[in-house]
């Protein structure tokens, strides 16, 4: 089932932080080009993260490639693979490509599957090209299969977003029957991890703003939403609806320090507060006395390793998270950077890549 | 084997926050008079802890009942003196966050769903430091979820928790970082069985040091039992991605501030780890009964405490000191 692969392709570049973002004509790199251990993932779909965002702005305290081909949420297929290269994938097999482009499967952290943190991973859009790109290279090992019969634009925001949130509820360590708050519950991160939650039989109270947003999460199986603009004291009603005491967990997704500090107070004692967020300058200031006192925990938690990518994808396949998204061309980037920017994106945004 | 009870007894009380702590004669509760599900307990030894000088000047964020006998390292029952056992909480084992929990030296007596049993073999002196510092350090350290063969920092391991922690930690395992200051605290450390001691007055950048003990990467976890933040800060910069800040401490005016980016990036945690269960108790005081962890600590008299509380505050004390009440 070869292809014949194109010599030129449209993607979407940047040569400094801050941008702008242009869509460029680029070359495709050939399979007797690709290293060992490479692959070539035609692209049809990718999700936009905001982590895009914060890779084009340059804000970050960790430095990304330029010029750079962004994106990490990208769906596709196994177009060519590298000589000598060793895995199981085939030419036309449906692969992912996530956050985690690579990492060395040796080192103590990847053995422990902590792949996330070892000290050679690459970061798809962000040390090495991403998915904005009709055809991207990536890496054997890493990219994750994606299960029959899941399209392929459902399957992009699993990637990161699906991921991020699956396992930081892992991480949160609860048991089924508890409660666990969704701050940002009707944005990207967040109305995935309303699903997550209840899938994984937790109980979920969704908060964010807006009739819209609302009716997303309880239409994805929220028990409750709290709209914190229209509350005057957010502790009290997430206390309010836990007889009292606080839910067992908080996932937090913000990018400001408030939201973070505000979980803190309101999860129960023994609690945690994940964090999954990554904003450049935000501090949480825990109060160590009443930290201790209450047994309290938090929690980073920083994407998913490879099987934390093929379990949360199963649970979309499996019809238990959908993703609630709209499709996009490529050449809207620049615009969906400034509308994500500035608050305006409920759920995700996929682009089309196949269809240029 | 019925003991005649006498009707008065010795206590250090204090009436206000700040003291003085006073030596007086007060009168014993009688059998009579306990009501259902307490005991009176005649304590021979009590270890003093650092929690104990909060409640005596008052300075959490918390109330104490006044006046106040302290203490609650006595040999026979523990800080956690009753939770209700019936909550959600408790139901978990999450004795400690009990909304009607009772603390000893703190608020109230002794009942006798809580007491620990001590072992028989196990002397009473040496028990009493474990149920507190002990069962402290012992439940810190599962809370930091560790692998046989991970190394554990533990600042303050000179002190009266930090020196129980390093036995734990061996005894379960781990390898042992020790941080202190002096040539006393040093040898104590090593002597029970750290790995490597840094001196955290002599080092210039104790970040540095801490990392190039586990191959520049940290140590998997870090137990804080400090006062103020700034250690809790620095173990949660050291511990390796995916390692833990466990922080043991009660200062009433700390805090610690986290990089969201950082602290998500590296998936760590920050565990606030407070005291023990009655199971924690229990498997605490085997550790000792079986001689994997010895109290380092020093008999003092009963009238010696508001001295004790000088040097405590002055960061005088290695090890534990345990007042004898039973032989005044």
């Amino acid at each position: 089932m070869a292809q014949s692969i194109p010599k030129t392709q449209k993607a979407a570049v940047f040569t400094k932080s801050g941008g702008p973002v242009s869509i460029e004509t680029v070359p495709v790199v050939q399979q007797k080009d690709l290293k060992r251990g490479e692959v070539l993932v035609k692209v049809i779909y990718s999700g936009v993260c905001h982590t895009d965002l914060h890779a084009m702005l340059g804000d970050w305290p960790v430095d990304n490639k330029l010029p750079l081909i962004g994106g990490h949420e990208g769906a596709g297929y196994i177009v060519a693979i590298a000589d000598n290269t060793d895995t199981h994938l085939k030419i036309g097999d449906a692969v992912g490509i996530k956050w985690l482009a690579d990492s060395c499967l040796k080192c103590n952290f990847c053995i422990k599957g902590q792949e996330s943190v070892c000290k050679s991973a690459e970061n798809s859009g962000f040390s090495v090209d991403g998915s904005f790109q009709q055809y991207a290279v990536s890496f054997a090992r890493h990219v994750t299969p994606i299960p029959d019969g899941l399209p392929l634009d459902q399957a992009a925001p699993i990637l990161c977003a699906g991921v991020t949130v699956y396992k930081a509820l892992k991480q949160a360590d609860l048991t089924p029957g508890d409660t666990v708050v969704i701050p940002g519950a009707g944005g990207g991160l967040g109305h995935l991890a309303v699903q997550y939650a209840n899938a994984m039989g937790y109980r979920v109270i969704a908060i964010d703003t807006g009739n819209e947003k609302e009716q997303l999460c309880k239409s994805l199986g929220a028990e409750s939403f709290i709209d914190f603009k229209k509350t005057k004291d957010i502790v009290k009603d997430v206390q309010a609806l836990t007889g009292g005491l606080g839910p067992h967990a908080a996932v937090v997704a913000a990018s400001g320090a408030a939201a973070y500090e505000l979980a803190l107070e309101y999860v129960r004692s023994y609690g945690a507060l994940v964090a999954v967020g990554l904003p450049p300058d935000a501090k949480i200031s825990a109060d160590v006395f009443f930290t201790v006192f209450q047994n309290k925990r938090i929690v980073g938690s920083y994407v998913g390793n490879r099987t934390d990518a093929i379990e949360a994808l199963d649970f979309a396949a499996r019809g238990k998270v959908k993703t609630f998204y709209r499709i996009e061309p490529l050449d809207a980037l620049p615009d969906i950077y400034h509308r994500m920017h500035t608050g305006q994106v409920t759920g995700r945004i996929v682009l089309d890549l196949g269809n240029q």
